[in-house]
């Protein structure tokens, strides 16, 4: 069963990944299946990805996020909504992030 | 504005201190990490390019024998070499196939062991085989490099007369 994302809520980086900056992109190792694997099972995040990525502090909704976003980025309002609601919702299936429960 | 989440499908090549933030996180949750070798000092047990799984030692302690990854304190880039002696918490480590050792390091700086190396696609040396511990005092007394030299030698002589 997906779950699906809610823009009212906080998610953080799950504990099961360790991730690392290079350059402008994001390198994402998923220890889900446990075992940390370099040669096969890792994801990029790229330079907007990752601006979004160093947001999810699990303090901040995701209408924060988006909000905080608008003022980086030349997008209107719901153009930024809609890539972080995609990609967190990617993220979340991936179990790369978690929903904080209030 | 668009963002991207993607499944890396090549071969990713990462620095030495890159793979150093990944060991020690990995280690530090206690999760096994696997990469590839890269060069050929533990050859031909690991061969450059060969997959390894460094698995954390938490709180066991390391031992002679042990093939262990360790982080450079100096140049902060992973090290797989074996451990040939130990002295007062700290280690001395030695690539089987280099003449001479690493230098001591402290346990602190070690965050795993390697399980299993394979011997001739066919014989597995297991962690804490005997084995290990008789391999760690030829490499110490060089005769594992002397061995290996002209073990080479031999193979290349065979294969230039066939």
């Amino acid at each position: 069963m997906t779950t699906n994302i809610d823009i009212n809520k906080c998610y953080s980086i799950s504990d099961d990944v360790i991730a690392r900056n290079i350059e402008d992109e994001i390198i994402i190792v998923p220890l889900t299946t446990g075992i940390g694997d370099l040669d096969d099972d890792l994801y990029t995040l790229n330079e907007t990805g990752k601006a979004v990525w160093d947001l999810l502090d699990g303090s901040s909704t995701l209408k924060q996020i988006v909000d905080k976003l608008g003022e980086e980025f030349n997008a209107t309002n719901e153009t930024i909504k809609n890539e972080v609601i995609g990609l967190c919702q990617e993220l979340l299936d991936k179990k790369l992030i978690i929903e904080i429960k209030s | 504005m668009k963002s991207n989440l993607e499944k890396n499908t090549e071969e990713l090549s990462v620095t030495g201190e890159c793979l150093a933030d990944f060991l020690q996180l990995s280690s530090q949750k206690g999760v096994p990490f696997k990469f590839r070798a890269k060069g050929d000092s533990m050859a031909p047990f690991i061969k450059d390019q060969a997959v390894i799984t460094i698995i954390p030692y938490l709180d066991a302690d390391p031992d002679i024998g042990d093939i262990a990854a360790f982080i450079h304190p100096q140049f902060n880039t992973v090290y797989v070499h074996r451990i040939i002696r130990k002295k007062n918490g700290h280690y001395l480590f030695k690539g089987d196939n280099n003449l001479s050792d690493d230098e001591f390091i402290d346990r602190s700086s070690i965050t795993g062991f390697v399980r299993q190396i394979h011997v001739f696609s066919r014989i597995c040396i297991r962690h804490r085989s005997r084995w290990n511990k008789i391999i760690a005092w030829l490499s110490k007394t060089g005769l594992l490099y002397l061995f290996l030299k002209y073990a080479r030698q031999l193979k290349k002589s065979i294969i230039t007369i066939s």
